[in-house]
């Protein structure tokens, strides 16, 4: 009688437990592949990947949440590690193979409005540290605040002020026939 | 979390505007309800998948410890130094030119060097048979 109840009991966990991640998943999925996406610089099968995979130790993680704020931090950091693995790997990966470009993502689905500034923008990135980029990412394109990013990136609050000033200035530099172009800062 | 936006806002005119103009030009496509569906499916399916890779990466560096162990064993109880072909080529030369320079007899070193390198019971068995 006890075992059954606590069976009973088991399940209901289990069932509560399914809905609270597929009601997490419905509700980051977009803005986790969208940074996942931004992150590992614009490859869409890699960002599938790597948002997938924070989602499944999410879900493992899910029954030592109690809230999903906190959840959501974590959710959050273990993606932007995860993506930054991932860049190491493919890294190696080119190593390996002589830089043949074997392993880079595939230009071919470029799917922005504009690929070609697409892959510049992408380049630009890429030329930032680890730390200027995902600051940068993280606060201005993804809209996270700096305390938030800060306990994304795991540093403190100061020094991710100091990367997005530093990655906002090279990207100015980089990419400053954008500022004098229709539809950019002046016209 | 905040909504999208908060920081990008306080950036002053220009560069709110540039920042702005990066965030719409380096995004995907939003998801289609065919994309949202198999990316769920996806992690699913990597929810079913037996939890492998703990097991599999503690072998690994298990493997990767005793190799290295292996190495350092064979390392401080083998030949500290193995000659390279460059010192092998040097004794060769050094015996040849003691030969020409110094008289010294090369084909009698080479054939203490070759009986020095038999076996005890080989050279008993090689004295009794053939210098009988």
């Amino acid at each position: 009688m006890v075992s059954g109840a606590a069976a009973a009991g088991d399940s209901i966990a289990a069932a509560n437990l399914e809905q609270r991640f597929t009601a997490f998943v419905a509700t980051h999925r977009e803005r986790a592949r969208r940074l996942a996406w931004r992150l590992v610089g614009g490859d869409a099968a890699a960002a599938e990947d790597v948002t997938q995979d924070a989602f499944v130790k999410a879900y493992r993680a899910l029954g030592r949440f109690r809230e999903d704020s906190t959840l959501e931090t974590w959710f959050y950091r273990i993606l932007v590690r995860q993506a930054h693995n991932h860049r190491r790997w493919r890294a190696v990966r080119l190593r390996w193979s002589g830089g043949s470009g074997e392993d880079a993502p595939d230009p071919s689905p470029w799917p922005a409005r504009d690929p070609g500034l697409g892959r510049r923008i992408a380049e630009a990135l890429d030329r930032l540290s680890r730390r200027q980029r995902e600051a940068f990412i993280l606060v201005h394109l993804e809209g996270f605040t700096v305390r938030e990013s800060a306990e994304l990136m795991g540093k403190p609050t100061g020094t991710v002020k100091s990367h997005l000033h530093r990655a906002l200035r090279m990207l100015r530099a980089e990419l400053a026939d954008l500022r004098d172009v229709d539809g950019g800062c002046r016209k | 979390m905040t909504s999208p936006g908060d920081e990008r806002a306080r950036l002053e005119g220009a560069e709110g505007d540039f920042v702005e103009r990066l965030a719409a030009a380096y995004a995907p496509p939003p998801m289609t309800g065919a994309e949202r569906a198999a990316f769920d499916e996806g992690v699913r399916a990597r929810l079913e998948r037996p939890r492998l890779r703990r097991p599999l990466a503690a072998a690994i560096a298990a493997a990767a410890a005793a190799t290295l162990l292996w190495l350092a064993i064979s390392d401080s109880i083998g030949p500290s130094h193995l000659p390279g072909e460059e010192e092998v080529e040097a004794v060769v030369a050094s015996s040849w030119e003691d030969e020409l320079f110094l008289g010294s007899d090369l084909s009698a070193s080479e054939d203490r060097d070759e009986s020095e390198a038999l076996p005890r019971d080989y050279l008993a068995i090689a004295s009794a048979f053939l210098d009988g």
